[in-house]
């Protein structure tokens, strides 16, 4: 006796197409270098040692990647960032 | 100038102590600070572009600068009620903010420092100068954003759990 299967279907997601997205923080000489770790680890959930890290950068470069991921996520972590007032921007991330 | 004492309560809130006349004064005018005077400036510093082109810019604008300015407008109002306790009796030299209101006043101080900066043109330069010139704007607003950053630190550095933002 034979069983018959139903076909498989294959699922593929408008999300798993997306390209993802770079949120970037960019330095300004007046927000203090604590304040901006403080956001990033409210902000990101991230650890002192990270979210100082990063600060670091933005300090020292004048911008750091702070996360990367599905632009609606990223659209929301930068409207975050910017009710805390700081400098942030969203960049398609290279492929 | 003589640095306040910042301290944490056992139920999280945070005491200003021994707030000299110059800390006074500066957070009676805290309100006053973050009035944007009409200032494009400060109006693109407080509210910026997300990056991606003009469209996106307008897209922003319409979508998220209302939410932002409910936001500040909010943490405005908290800030307002503590300091009413600067008033209630003669001359205090402490202030407490309670635990829940804290992030609205990190938030308060950093954007009276970027109004303040937006308003006097002061950037990396002015921040560095330590020359105080009597009777000049730019320098009294320097000495402002001097101090809000000194109340920022102290308020950052006792650490406290203000939970996901």
């Amino acid at each position: 006796m034979g069983t018959e299967t139903a076909p498989t279907i294959e699922e593929r997601t408008e999300t798993s197409l997306d390209p993802p997205w770079h949120v970037v923080v960019h330095d300004d000489p007046i927000t203090l270098m604590s304040y901006v770790t403080h956001v990033l680890q409210r902000t990101f959930g991230y650890a002192q040692a990270k979210a100082h890290r990063l600060m670091r950068t933005v300090h020292e470069t004048g911008r750091a990647v702070v996360w990367t991921g599905a632009r609606e996520q990223a659209e929301m972590y930068v409207q975050k960032l910017h009710a805390a007032q700081l400098l942030a921007t969203l960049e398609r991330a290279p492929k | 100038m003589t640095l306040p004492r910042v301290v944490r309560t056992p139920v999280g809130d945070v005491e200003l102590r021994e707030l000299s006349p110059a800390f006074l004064q500066a957070l009676r005018t805290l309100p006053a600070a973050l009035e944007d005077g009409g200032s494009e400036q400060v109006r693109r510093r407080l509210y910026p572009s997300p990056g991606g082109g003009e469209a996106a810019r307008r897209e922003w604008t319409r979508l998220v600068h209302p939410e932002l300015r409910a936001l500040f407008d909010s943490a405005r109002a908290l800030v307002e009620s503590d300091l009413e306790a600067l008033d209630a009796g003669p001359e205090p030299d402490g202030l407490r903010v309670p635990r829940a209101h804290v992030t609205a006043w990190l938030s308060a101080l950093n954007r009276a420092r970027l109004t303040l900066a937006a308003r006097f043109g002061i950037g990396q330069d002015e921040m560095d100068r330590r020359e105080w010139v009597a009777g000049d704007p730019a320098s009294h607003a320097l000495a402002r954003i001097h101090v809000y950053g000194i109340l920022q630190e102290l308020i950052l550095e006792l650490d406290l759990d203000l939970g996901a933002g």
